[in-house]
């Protein structure tokens, strides 16, 4: 399998500042170390012009595997990610390649991991009409506890988490679909529910300090 | 009571027809009805900056007409939305949009009946409407259209309510089911 290749797209529109992308880089890395030769790609880059889209669908085209990682807006994709799957799904259609597999990532704000299965599924019909062959979906909750730093670095909080993304890579680089124990590790919390919303109202209520004359319920339009 | 219609289709013949049948419902129902059609309209990606939680309260951070939307979004009764049922979810023109009035809503994380949810920003918002075209029946991707707006709706607290038409029947089945949504929303059902 030394020459089997992957895409690893990021999917957040914050770019390399990411929880999505601090995921990505681990896959990547899990699958590199696998044998698979992995290329990265950033949606917020890559859907910015032409140039990028065509590069995109290209990049697409010649992998085996997709790994599309991005947050959860409004219980469902980004519209960067959706109309990045749109373009997608348009041009495959004379181009697509047989055996192409498709595994999604998603991470959502609030800690419940419930809130990612939309998305998931919403990734899984895009597969089904684009001919991928499905890998899987899984969903991690909180995804703000990572603060954007590599996975390696935040110790015990992201162990599980790695293991179910290792089982991801390892299934991956053998062109099988993610094992259920990789499913039940990401989803487990990184921190309780009650912490997490303690931790993400202080933040808030921190950086809004900031400017003593900000009014954070402000209504600006009332109607 | 005013309606703000968030046209998220590209304008072809079938999709054309929803839209306009759907202003012509309302606006037989008394309501005042405005139609943004999406693909006319400068509306950037949320950048998921927090801007409007944390730099400009209520506002987005760009400045371009997605912030029209929300300012019309706020001060309509009802939200309806127009899409291509696009893998089972919206289009990503109306997901543009729709991302965007995250200022809807408050940052804190709070709870509500077992799940954690945004407070809301402002007293009244509006109900979700949401029609979605499909080519034919498509069992899967109707369930997860419907399910998403009930998501929506319950983190807005409204309620909502989900068509979903396919091309060969829909003009009948519309006017039914518009019908029977006005009519739950007067007896607040």
């Amino acid at each position: 399998m030394a020459d089997r290749k992957a895409l690893v797209i990021v999917g957040s529109p914050r770019g390399a500042k990411s929880t999505s992308e601090s995921i990505g880089d681990y896959i990547m890395g899990g699958l590199e170390k696998r044998g698979v030769q992995a290329e990265k790609t950033r949606l917020v880059e890559a859907m910015a012009g032409n140039g990028g889209r065509k590069k995109l669908i290209c990049s697409v085209y010649e992998t085996d595997v997709i790994v599309l990682v991005f947050p959860v807006y409004l219980d469902s994709l980004p519209a960067l990610v959706t109309e990045a799957l749109e373009l997608i799904s348009e041009t495959r259609g004379t181009k697509g390649g047989a055996g192409q597999m498709l595994l999604a990532v998603s991470n959502c704000g609030f800690p419940e991991v419930v809130n990612n299965d939309i998305a998931l599924r919403i990734c899984r019909e895009f597969a089904r009409e684009a001919g991928f062959i499905w890998a899987g979906g899984l969903g991690l909750g909180g995804g703000e506890s990572t603060g954007q730093r590599p996975l390696e670095q935040l110790g015990g909080m992201t162990r599980r988490l790695r293991m179910g993304l290792d089982m991801a890579a390892s299934a991956l680089a053998e062109g099988k679909p993610v094992p259920e124990e990789a499913y039940r590790l990401v989803s487990k919390p990184l921190i309780p529910a009650w912490l997490y919303r303690w931790f993400g109202n202080r933040w808030h209520r921190k950086e809004a300090g900031k400017n003593r004359s900000l009014d954070v319920k402000a209504r600006p339009y009332r109607g | 009571m005013k309606a703000l219609i968030l046209d998220g289709t590209k304008g072809d013949g079938f999709s054309a027809s929803v839209r306009g049948r759907t202003e012509e419902i309302l606006t037989g129902a008394g309501w005042q009805t405005e139609t943004l059609t999406l693909r006319d309209m400068r509306i950037g990606y949320c950048k998921g900056c927090f801007g409007c939680w944390i730099k400009t309260p209520g506002i987005c951070a760009i400045n371009d007409e997605g912030r029209t939307v929300m300012e019309r979004a706020v001060k309509s009764d009802l939200l309806v939305f127009v899409t291509p049922v696009t893998f089972g979810g919206y289009s990503a023109m109306l997901k543009r949009a729709m991302d965007r009035l995250l200022p809807l809503l408050l940052p804190f994380l709070i709870k509500v009946k077992g799940r954690t949810r945004h407070p809301l920003r402002y007293e009244k918002l509006p109900s979700l409407l949401a029609i979605g075209i499909l080519p034919g029946p498509d069992a899967e991707k109707e369930k997860i259209f419907e399910e998403l707006l009930d998501a929506n709706a319950a983190n807005l607290r409204k309620l909502n309510s989900c068509i979903l038409l396919k091309s060969v029947d829909a003009e009948i089945e519309l006017k039914i089911k518009v019908s029977e949504f006005l009519n739950r929303l007067e007896h607040g059902r």
